[in-house]
C-alpha cells in the first residue's frame, strides 16, 4: 500500500510497562524500533494505548540502557559482572542487613508488570526467607 | 412484507379474559400463538437483494458490514459513537427520497437497502473529490498513524481527483508546537472529528475541540495553544485514528529520517 512501508518489519507483542498487557505492533526498520502502533485486535487494549507504551521506546536503543550486571568494587565504582557474582553480592547484602538490624529490616516491593505466579514467589520469599510480612506492590511503595 | 402484528400485553389479557368468554377458545389461541410466533421472529432487511437477519438497534452500516459488504468509510470509528459526517456511507433505501448515511439508522425489518448502487457511487466519487480538493497531499507516510492510508485508498479506489473543486481550504497546520510526539499537519484535515470524538469517548480526556465552521473549522485545543499546555495526556488515540495523516506520530517521522520535525524542547 505504502511504499516507505516495504522495508518496515512489523511485530506483535505486549507492552513492556504496566501490568494491563496492552497489544502492541512495533514497526522496525534495520532492527530498530522506528514506531509502535496500538493493536486494534488487542483483548486488553482494543486499539488504546497511553503516553508510554505509545511513544516511551526510546530506552530500548539508549546507550545508557544496563545489558550486564554490575556490582560495586573496593572502591565503590561500578563493574562489570557475571549474573552469578551479582546474585551473590545481593544475597551477601540482604543476610547482612537481616543479621545486623533484625528479620524486619527486610522489605519486598512487587512489582505490578509481573505474572500473579512471580509475585507469589515474591511474597514468599519475604515471608519465608526472611521471616517479615513486609511486603507490598509497586503501587504502594 | 407485512408489518409484524405484535400482541400488546393488554390485548393479551382481554383474548385471555375468562370473564368475556369463559376461557380461551381454539381460533383465539390459535390467534395468539401465531401473534407470538410473529413476534419473536427475528427482523430482517433486504440487503442487495439478500435477507439479512440483525438485531433490534443494529445500524444498517453494522449489518451490511456484517454481510460482508464493503461500505466506505472517513468519520467511521467502530469504537465511537455513529457521527454521519462524511456521508461516504450513504446507502439506498426503498421508499426514502434521498440516499441515507448507513452509520446513522438503525436497520428496521423489512427494510430494502441498496449498498453499491451506480448513484451512491457517484455520490461517493463526488464527497471524496471535495474532500481531497481541501487537502495538500492525499498519498501520505503509513508511519503517520495506523488509519492514515484511509483517505489515499478511498481516493485511489473511486479515482477522485483533487482537482475538480479545487479552491478554499479548511484547517491549518501547526507547526509551531513544540511538543515531540504529536505532528498537528491540519492542512490535511477533513473536519471528520475523529480524533476530538476518540479523545473525549475513548481517552475521556476532552482535550481537542473544534473552532469555527464551515471553510474557517480548526481542530484545536483550550486558546488555541499546544498540546503540552492543554488536557492532552499524548496517549496517541487522535494519531491512530485520523483518516488522513492530519495528525501523525512526529517521533515516528523523525525516527524514520525527517531532520525538520523537532524533538520537544
Amino acid at each position: 500500500m505504502n511504499a516507505t512501508m516495504s522495508d518496515t518489519k512489523t511485530t506483535r507483542t505486549i507492552c513492556g510497562y504496566c501490568g494491563v498487557g496492552c497489544s502492541l505492533d512495533l514497526m522496525t526498520r534495520d532492527n530498530r524500533i522506528i514506531a509502535v502502533h496500538p493493536a486494534f485486535d488487542g483483548p486488553a487494549n482494543q486499539g488504546a494505548l497511553c503516553v508510554k507504551g505509545q511513544f516511551a521506546y526510546d530506552y530500548v536503543h539508549h546507550p545508557d540502557r544496563l545489558t550486564h550486571p554490575l556490582v560495586r568494587d573496593g572502591e565503590g565504582r561500578l563493574q562489570k559482572a557475571s549474573w552469578d557474582e551479582a546474585l551473590q553480592r545481593a544475597a551477601q547484602g540482604f543476610m547482612d542487613v537481616e543479621q545486623r538490624h533484625g528479620r524486619h529490616a527486610v522489605y519486598g516491593v512487587a512489582s505490578g508488570r509481573t505474572p500473579s505466579e512471580a509475585n507469589y514467589m515474591m511474597q514468599k520469599f519475604i515471608r519465608v526467607g526472611f521471616g517479615t510480612n513486609y511486603i507490598d506492590n509497586c503501587s504502594r511503595a | 412484507m407485512a408489518a409484524v402484528q405484535h400482541v400488546s400485553i393488554r390485548e393479551f389479557g382481554w383474548l385471555c379474559s375468562p370473564s368475556l368468554s369463559g376461557e380461551v377458545s381454539q381460533p383465539q389461541l390459535q390467534q395468539i400463538m401465531a401473534s407470538v410466533n410473529q413476534s419473536q421472529q427475528q427482523p430482517k432487511i433486504t440487503l442487495d437483494g439478500e435477507q439479512m437477519e440483525f438485531s433490534p438497534g443494529e445500524t444498517v452500516y453494522e449489518v451490511a458490514t456484517r454481510a460482508g459488504k464493503t461500505v466506505p468509510t472517513l468519520c467511521y470509528d467502530p469504537r465511537l459513537e455513529a457521527f454521519g459526517s462524511c456521508r461516504l456511507c450513504v446507502v439506498e433505501v426503498a421508499g426514502q427520497r434521498t440516499p441515507v448515511a448507513s452509520c446513522t439508522t438503525q436497520a428496521e425489518d423489512g427494510m430494502e437497502v441498496t449498498t453499491a448502487s451506480a448513484k451512491v457511487e457517484g455520490l461517493r466519487r463526488t464527497l471524496l473529490e471535495l474532500v481531497a480538493s481541501e487537502n495538500r497531499e492525499v498519498a501520505v507516510d503509513a508511519l503517520r498513524g495506523v488509519a492514515s492510508q484511509e483517505l489515499g485508498t478511498l481516493v485511489e479506489q473511486y479515482d477522485a481527483g483533487c482537482g475538480r473543486f479545487a479552491g478554499a481550504q479548511s484547517g491549518a497546520s501547526r507547526p509551531d508546537d513544540p511538543n515531540p510526539f504529536i505532528l498537528r499537519d491540519y492542512d490535511l484535515c477533513i473536519s471528520c472529528y475523529r480524533c476530538v470524538r476518540v479523545c473525549a469517548e475513548q481517552e475521556g480526556d476532552y482535550a481537542i475541540s473544534i473552532a469555527n465552521r464551515g471553510f474557517a473549522t480548526q481542530i484545536t485545543v483550550e486558546f488555541g495553544g499546544h498540546l503540552q499546555d492543554s488536557a492532552c495526556t499524548f496517549c496517541g488515540q487522535c494519531v491512530q485514528t485520523c483518516p488522513t495523516g492530519a495528525l501523525a506520530d512526529k517521533k515516528a517521522l523523525r525516527f524514520a529520517g525527517d531532520g525538520t520535525l523537532n524533538g520537544g524542547s
